[in-house]
């Protein structure tokens, strides 16, 4: 049985041995699902967006020092990329507007995610492999997932033997009067399930599979769990203005025990990021205590 | 009958705020109800245990109603004041920058130093609104605070400020919502931390413009009698603005920009019957509070787009075409504009109109050839040129036609009008082309760029009625600028509120809004070049009539041109020109304004030259704003049009605090 921290070993064990074997075409990711689910592979991008904001919400599997900075997401540095000189390209079904002029670089694939109402859990998984498929890195991939399947089971026997706990997983909006809460639509909705958890948001999520609700609306679930990411200062912040609120106080859910951080994950990423959000969540509702009847 | 008058009028007052309390109070217990539910009592609210209703009721309805009291009154007492002050019946925190100064310091500080917003909010909000006030102060001090100067420079103030948080979001996208909450205006409380920071200091402010009233009602007077009565107006008058602008920044770090009910309230309060300053002052203040109630009520109960409308964008929105309605009922013909000295005439303008060329051919050919790329600085030579010259290329090209058409239309706009301060942007062409295109985005979830071309021009032409009446009728040439404003100001409120409501194609707004050539391709920079030339070709065919418009329509009959047809032809060709600089490079750029101005200060004096020139110079902005977007923060590119506005607003303001009032 692979535990948590076992996995997380395994990842990077994963990663370190791919890394080794001989390199495939070279490729460029403007979308991070694409980047992560290379790297998990094994294989190195030239070129990603936004490599702060990427290497401090996807730490796992990490970016060589050496990728070239694409810059914005919505608007990525096409002189930069025609300079790098990728032999393909992978970019997000939300980027695809911009597939003519990547298509005048390389050949670019097209990755998708959010699609509904297809499922986005499978989405990851089916990308990892259409990836894998046009790099000549099949094995790694079917590798790779075999392992996350037998992840999230062991994660689930784990948990299993617990009551099917409602949970809450977002972000505090710093005003400290509202929270981005994660639904279906989202593989983070999915991942509970696997878990044999159960999503306690109530409210219809957006077509990305995000709701942002009220404080007064957790009042509805006064038994669920809140599980919220740590982005630094803004959640510090966050803490500080709900520290003064008085609804706040008295609201079932912010009794001791059922609130809890967890390390900042990229809710739109591909395979490696559910693996890590699973991972955190099952972590973290181990940790806390179990619930009663 | 003056008596009767009067007294109707002291019974106006007191009626007309009832009828707003008791509209306000029923809409309030019917959201206390829906919500809530009937069977609610007095002892749950005093007492809410773990009732987690009267928890809500206790916690973030009423706490919320309390806000929109405060900063309602805040904002009217601060515009009865300024209004008063400034002797001018537009001024408003949100008319004058002090908002939008206030909004801009809070948002750098959420970025930069948030460890400041925990301990300091106030300070940064207080610092932000200080100093677009004293900006406004300094830069209209000289024509004594002329209205229209003072509105005039707060309101392209409140343009540059908004570009410089566009600017911000785009290089934060993260934080985007966060920025948004304060532009917008949101009224959402969690307890009374709002109102226990609110009331003392609001109090205060209450306090000192209380004592101030009776000496400042002086200032009614002109200056000089004033000054005979041996007040000292300055200081008098620095006062009231100070206090003013404090309850602005106060009421903008509580709850974001809220516009217009600082405008609203005292016009309301004078129209009633208001007459003597400290009545003026309680009502605009009463006015204030009972109006922001109401419409926080009202977007409570009224969806749009699926989502609760910002209070702040509300009041814009019905602020704006109110600031219409007031300029309509001005008197026309206060401050006639008097012409600037003469400039000298270049003595061979055409040595200088080569040089522009030669200038605007070299810059072209800087622009594609030198940059930074991942290894640095480097003119583009051999393998490279080949990679990145087909990318960079298009959109100096599209930048200079925009740049060009920009400037062809201001001129053309400038020498109808008689009004050296009259271009597409100040007159809100651009922002009717802008308007035109998000109607399209809002009514068609696909649309081609033929789509978008007409959406763009019908905006342009739209605008351009609605401005072409004031521009008729004579000497008013600064309420025309004013008209364009309003239209400037809707437009970034209605824009906002798209970006607030969660639209995935905001993000496509956003970057459109701001004026990214990123997305042009070859053949748009083709067929951009051509209708630059075409545009440039149409304005040297009409050459003849520029040269005789500025001196009056009695003029243009004599010399035998139908002066309707001269016109119609004029304002449609300035409406063609920058519907496509707009949709080329976004509505906000200065560009028209700058470069015929930068031609006439270099000496070209006939509208020949002029329009030679202008083409010449305003490409040359337009490339260097592209240029200089796209290299600053690279890997990541700033819009051309936000760039050549962070330029030319400050242009602007010396323009308009400068010139001869």
């Amino acid at each position: 049985m692979i535990g948590a921290g076992v996995a997380c070993l395994t990842d990077s064990a994963l990663s370190r041995r791919a890394f080794a074997a001989e390199p495939a075409i070279s490729v460029a990711a403007p979308d991070w699902a694409a980047a992560e689910s290379l790297l998990a592979m094994g294989v190195a991008p030239l070129a990603v967006t936004d490599t702060a904001v990427y290497r401090e919400w996807l730490p796992e599997p990490s970016l060589p020092l050496e990728t070239l900075d694409l810059g914005s997401r919505a608007e990525p540095n096409l002189e930069v990329l025609a300079q790098a000189r990728p032999q393909r390209i992978f970019i997000s079904n939300w980027q695809i507007s911009l597939k003519p002029q990547f298509e005048r670089i390389a050949p670019t694939q097209v990755v998708t995610l959010i699609d509904p109402p297809s499922s986005p859990l499978a989405n990851a998984c089916e990308a990892m492999r259409s990836i894998a498929r046009s790099i000549g890195r099949r094995e790694s991939a079917d590798r790779y997932l075999a392992a996350f399947r037998e992840a999230l089971t062991s994660f689930a026997a784990q948990l299993r033997g617990r009551r099917p706990e409602p949970v809450l997983v977002g972000v505090l909006h710093e005003n400290g009067r509202q929270i981005y809460l994660y639904g279906e639509g989202s593989w983070v909705h999915e991942i509970l399930l696997r878990l044999g958890l159960r999503n306690a948001l109530r409210a219809r999520p957006s077509r990305f599979g995000n709701a942002l609700v009220d404080l007064a609306e957790l009042a509805e679930t006064p038994d669920a769990r809140l599980l919220y990411l740590d982005q630094g200062e803004r959640t510090r912040r966050a803490e500080r203005a709900l520290a003064r609120s008085t609804l706040w106080r008295s609201l079932p859910i912010a009794r001791p025990g059922r609130i809890r951080t967890i390390a900042p994950f990229y809710a739109l990423g591909g395979a490696p990021s559910a693996w890590r959000c699973a991972r955190l969540i099952s972590a973290a509702v181990l940790s806390g205590p179990a619930q009663d009847g | 009958m003056a008596d009767r008058l009067r007294a109707k009028r002291v019974v106006a007052l007191p009626a007309v705020a009832a009828a707003l309390a008791a509209a306000a109070l029923g809409l309030t217990a019917l959201t206390a109800r829906a919500t809530l539910g009937p069977d609610l009592s007095w002892s749950s609210f005093a007492d809410p245990g773990s009732d987690i209703h009267a928890l809500v009721l206790r916690e973030m309805a009423a706490p919320r109603v309390v806000v929109s009291l405060l900063v309602g009154a805040a904002l009217g007492l601060s515009g009865a004041l300024l209004q008063h002050a400034l002797r001018n019946p537009l001024a408003d925190a949100t008319t004058l920058g002090v908002s939008s100064g206030a909004y801009l310091a809070l948002a750098a500080a959420s970025l930069f130093a948030p460890d400041l917003l925990d301990r300091g909010q106030e300070a940064a909000a207080l610092a932000g609104g200080g100093a677009a006030t004293l900006s406004v102060v300094a830069l209209t001090r000289r024509h004594g605070f002329a209205p229209t100067a003072v509105i005039l420079v707060g309101l392209t103030l409140n343009l540059l400020l908004g570009g410089v948080g566009a600017a911000l979001t785009i290089f934060h996208h993260d934080t985007l919502t966060t920025l948004f909450v304060w532009q917008t205006g949101s009224l959402v409380q969690n307890g009374w931390s709002s109102v226990e920071y609110l009331a003392p200091r609001l109090a205060l402010c209450g306090a000192a413009a209380a004592l101030l009233a009776r000496p400042l009602s002086v200032l009614a007077l002109d200056d000089r009698q004033s000054s005979a009565v041996g007040l000292p107006v300055g200081v008098m008058r620095g006062l009231a603005v100070a206090i003013a602008a404090a309850l602005a920044a106060f009421s903008v770090s509580a709850a974001g920009v809220i516009g217009f009910v600082g405008l609203a309230a005292p016009q309301i309060a004078r129209l009633l019957g208001a007459r003597k300053l400290r009545q003026r002052l309680s009502w605009a203040t009463t006015f204030g509070a009972l109006l922001l109630w109401l419409t926080d009520q009202c977007v409570q109960r009224v969806a749009f787009f699926h989502a609760e409308l910002p209070t702040g964008s509300a009041t814009a929105l019905f602020g704006a075409p109110m600031l219409l309605l007031a300029l309509r009922s001005r008197p026309a013909g206060r401050e006639p504009l008097r012409p600037g000295a003469p400039q000298p005439r270049a003595q061979r303008p055409f040595l200088a109109l080569a040089m522009f060329g030669v200038l605007l051919v070299g810059a072209a050919a800087a622009a594609t050839a030198f940059g930074r790329s991942a290894s640095g600085w480097a003119w583009l030579s051999g393998a490279d040129f080949q990679l990145v010259a087909p990318w960079r290329a298009p959109r100096v090209a599209v930048a200079g036609a925009a740049g060009s058409m920009l400037a062809m239309a201001g001129l053309l706009l400038h020498r109808l009008t008689g009004n050296p301060m009259a271009s597409p942007e100040s007159l809100g062409v651009s922002s009717g082309a802008a308007l035109g295109v998000v109607l399209l985005l809002l009514a068609a979830p696909d649309f081609s760029q033929i789509a978008m071309t007409a959406a763009a021009g019908g905006g342009a032409a739209a605008a351009l009625a609605l401005v072409a009446p004031t521009a008729r009728s004579s000497g008013s040439p600064d309420r025309l600028l004013l008209t364009g404003m309003a239209l400037s100001m809707m437009f970034s409120a209605f824009a906002a509120t798209l970006l607030t409501s969660g639209d995935p194609r905001a993000a496509i707004l956003l970057s459109w809004m701001s004026g990214s050539t990123y997305r042009v391709s070859a053949s748009a920079a083709q067929l951009a070049l051509g209708v630059a030339a075409a545009g440039l070709a149409a304005s040297l065919l009409v050459w003849r009539w520029l040269e005789i418009s500025p001196l009056g329509g009695t003029t243009v009959r004599a010399v035998g041109v139908p002066m309707t047809l001269a016109r119609t032809v004029i304002l449609g060709l300035a409406a063609i020109l920058t519907a496509a600089a707009t949709l080329l490079v976004g509505p906000l750029s200065f560009v028209g304004l700058m470069a015929p101005h930068l031609t006439r200060e270099l000496g070209l004096r006939r509208p020949l030259e002029q329009t030679l020139g202008s083409a010449a110079l305003g490409g040359t902005l337009m490339m260097l704003a592209d240029w200089v977007g796209r290299n600053m923060f690279f890997p990541w590119q700033a819009p051309a049009g936000l760039m050549a506005a962070l330029l030319g607003a400050p242009v602007y303001l010396w323009l308009a605090g400068g010139r001869r009032a």
